[in-house]
């Protein structure tokens, strides 16, 4: 019964989304090739959210990780087509090189102890220049070279990352060094847990998935120019937002299929406004509403708990010693 | 996890990058169509009837460009076009990068060009800041591919220093987007731009709008405002409106984005919809190859070479253009088969750049006496990819034609 509960709870809120658009857009929303659309364009950011999800459980803001991407992803495709090596070629070369950056900005948070929000947003500057230091243009692929990104490849390595990333959740003890220092910083470390060194593998597992992410993004881009100006800091957004919604159905779930309800949640709510003809602007409002409402309501959930509970022990006391005349 | 094994985990990361480092080393490093900043623009200088000229009676100057730094190939050419303006006339450009993480990089680029003591600049945007400056530093300029709203020409046209504003016809280009769309049979289409803010997209949306309305039999099933603060939102969009909509025949982007990869993905190109698009994308060629693209408007590079013989006429003493204040348009290339764009990129590959040095100097008067605005509205009326590879034939035929990708 516990588990049915937690069940519907967890695919609630994709459920209920789709049914609405599914009204909303005259019966429109029930294409095969919708969903199917739905779920090819959740890959990407449900890997990314992967990648940031290392680092925010333990309360630590990345906003380095879309220049990661786009670096691995430049860097690593160059170098795989330069020596003919092709796809596997690509996914090595990312993936490597992701791992290798992410490494970079695990040490320098250990070393220059500056918090992680503001380390993250000069190192997505540097990350976002590097390319040029090597390649002058950006990357240009061919449209074979993308295989991995369209369906079923995709759905492979999003599995592959799914069952890498639940085991390193569930089964190692680093998973659990790294939710117990997002539950209680000070109590892990008196705990006898390393601080440094869970942060620092976290940076560099952040890496790997940042690295497959990658391999999805040079598929879904032939063409994929240097950043600037933190241009890359908007593409991890969709990331975010699904890691909010993951957060919320964690206690029913878990995170790593949290993760993957949750980022197809808001890729049902974006499909189903851009469906509904509203424009960007609106798609955004709507968006921004919804997760703040979520927020408001995981929030605040414990408050009705609260309430009911002392209004129960009200009652029993109230009914205790009241006096009869 | 103990000391040991993070030590052994950062040894192997430094084992790794040794290793990519070896791997680099080994390849080449600059991609291949990548332009590589350099003292010229190495394209191909076809004088024609001025093979003759003595270059030392002419006069050099010292033209100042700004633009964004060179991230592709497409995007290089913007510099290089002025850069190929300047060799043909045998003037030195001095190139400022903008440094986009200022809110007015565009006019502290123009403070450092008018310091760097250029007799002219060229702006690919002007802004109230930028014409101020030039104006505080008494230097002649001219503007290029972006439209100045009403109080930015008279602020410009009133300090006698301003050659003209020279813009491509953002409004014909999409007005003709739907047109080629409704040639080439589709009836249901549907429309992507980006949300409204900067004039370009204001222009072009409503090139899109008017040819809806002149175009009554063509049913719009949906239309989508993008924002173009980042992210993969416009293709995600686009992917979605391929994926609603089966019964869609035609899509009209309003600004080149990378939607080939989403063609093929979403089956859009199996069920053969058609793509008009302004702006092109090096990815276009396999939609060019499958006869999935009706219209694609591109070029706007000559318009800098336009806007650099205007400011070098007016540096040796010409005024070409009767009143500033109104702009000049000319026409994007329009692209519309396989075989124009073969033309388009092998030009780009072979380094032959669509106006020859021949016609550069037709437009100043230094070299052809008879050089007014006339001839200018002639050339733009006149500049379709027909007769830029007419023009440029002899150059085709003596270099081997290349596919882009190999």
């Amino acid at each position: 019964m516990k588990f049915v509960k937690k069940l519907l709870m967890t695919i609630a809120l994709p459920v209920l989304f789709y049914l609405f658009f599914l009204i909303a857009t005259g019966g429109r929303f029930a294409s095969s090739s919708i969903m199917l659309a739905i779920l090819r364009t959740s890959v990407y950011p449900c890997i990314l959210c992967m990648a940031m999800s290392m680092n925010m459980t333990m309360g630590m803001w990345d906003f380095s990780i879309g220049a990661v991407v786009t670096v691995s992803a430049i860097l690593g495709g160059n170098l795989a087509l330069n020596l003919g090596w092709g796809v596997p070629g690509i996914a090595l070369f990312c993936i490597l090189i992701a791992i290798c950056v992410s490494t970079i900005s695990g040490l320098a948070y250990n070393f220059f102890k500056v918090p992680s929000l503001v380390l993250s947003i000069g190192l997505a500057m540097v990350y976002e220049g590097l390319p040029r230091l090597f390649v002058s243009g950006g990357l240009s692929t061919k449209r074979a070279h993308g295989i991995l990104s369209t369906s079923p490849y995709c759905f492979i390595v999003l599995a592959v990352a799914f069952v890498i990333y639940f085991v390193i959740q569930t089964f190692t003890v680093h998973g659990k060094n790294m939710a117990v220092i997002g539950a209680n910083q000070d109590v892990a470390y008196r705990s006898g847990v390393s601080l440094p060194k869970t942060k620092l593998l976290s940076y560099m597992l952040t890496g790997l998935f940042a690295g497959i992410a990658a391999v999805i993004y040079v598929g879904n881009h032939t063409s994929i120019a240097v950043p600037s100006n933190l241009s890359s800091v908007s593409s991890i957004f969709d990331a975010m937002m699904g890691f909010f919604v993951a957060s919320f159905l964690a206690r029913y779930c878990g995170l790593p299929v949290g993760i993957i309800v949750g980022v197809v949640t808001m890729r049902i709510l974006n499909t189903g406004l851009v469906s509904c003809g509203l424009s960007s602007s609106v798609n955004q409002i709507l968006t921004g509403v919804f997760l703040l409402a979520l927020l408001v309501f995981s929030a605040n959930q414990n408050l009705i708990t609260e309430i009911k509970t002392k209004r129960a022990v009200a009652k029993a006391a109230n009914e205790k010693y009241s006096v009869v005349a | 996890m103990s000391n040991s094994t993070l030590k052994k985990i950062l040894c192997a990361m430094l084992a790794v990058m040794m290793f990519l480092s070896i791997a680099a080393y080994g390849t080449t490093a600059m991609a291949e169509d990548a332009y590589p900043m350099g003292e010229t623009s190495d394209y191909v200088l076809d004088y024609g009837k001025y093979a003759d000229v003595d270059w030392s009676t002419k006069p050099s100057f010292k033209i100042g460009f700004s633009w964004m730094s060179s991230a592709d190939l497409l995007w290089s050419m913007y510099e290089r076009s002025v850069r190929y303006a300047c060799d043909v006339l045998h003037c030195e450009l001095i190139f400022v990068e903008w440094d986009v993480s200022s809110t007015t990089f565009v006019s502290d680029a123009i403070e450092n060009l008018c310091q760097a003591g250029v007799d002219g600049i060229v702006s690919g945007m002007m802004d109230g800041a930028s014409i101020d400056a030039c104006i505080r530093a008494n230097v002649p300029f001219v503007g290029a591919l972006n439209q100045m709203n009403d109080e930015m020409l008279k602020t410009a046209n009133e300090s006698g220093l301003f050659c003209g504003n020279v813009i491509d016809d953002d409004y014909v280009s999409t007005y003709n987007s739907v047109k080629a769309l409704y040639e080439a049979g589709c009836r249901k289409i549907a429309w992507v731009a980006p949300q409204p803010g900067t004039t370009q997209a204001e222009i072009r949306s409503s090139g899109i709008m008017d040819a809806l309305e002149d175009y009554p039999e063509l049913e719009v099933l949906t239309s989508y405002r993008y924002s173009t603060a980042g992210g993969d939102e416009s293709l995600n969009a686009i992917e979605q409106i391929l994926c609603a909509y089966p019964e869609l025949e035609g899509l009209v982007v309003s600004n080149g984005l990378d939607v080939t990869s989403i063609w093929y993905n979403t089956g859009a190109a199996d069920r053969g919809v058609k793509l008009a698009v302004t702006d092109l994308c090096e990815s276009y060629q396999d939609l060019f190859q499958d006869d999935l693209i009706a219209y694609c408007a591109t070029d706007q590079f000559p318009s800098l070479v336009i806007a650099t013989t205007l400011l070098y006429n007016k540096l040796t003493g010409h005024e070409i253009m009767a009143d500033t204040s109104v702009q000049m348009r000319r026409h994007f290339l329009e692209l519309h088969n396989y075989e124009e764009m073969c033309n388009m990129w092998n030009m780009s590959f072979l380094n032959i750049f669509p106006m020859t040095a021949e016609q550069v100097l037709d437009l100043c008067v230094e070299f052809n006496p008879d050089a007014d605005e006339a001839l200018y509205t002639q050339y733009a009326e006149d500049y379709t990819i027909e007769n830029v590879a007419a023009s440029n034939a002899h150059l085709l035929e003596a270099c081997p034609v290349k596919d882009r990708l190999g």
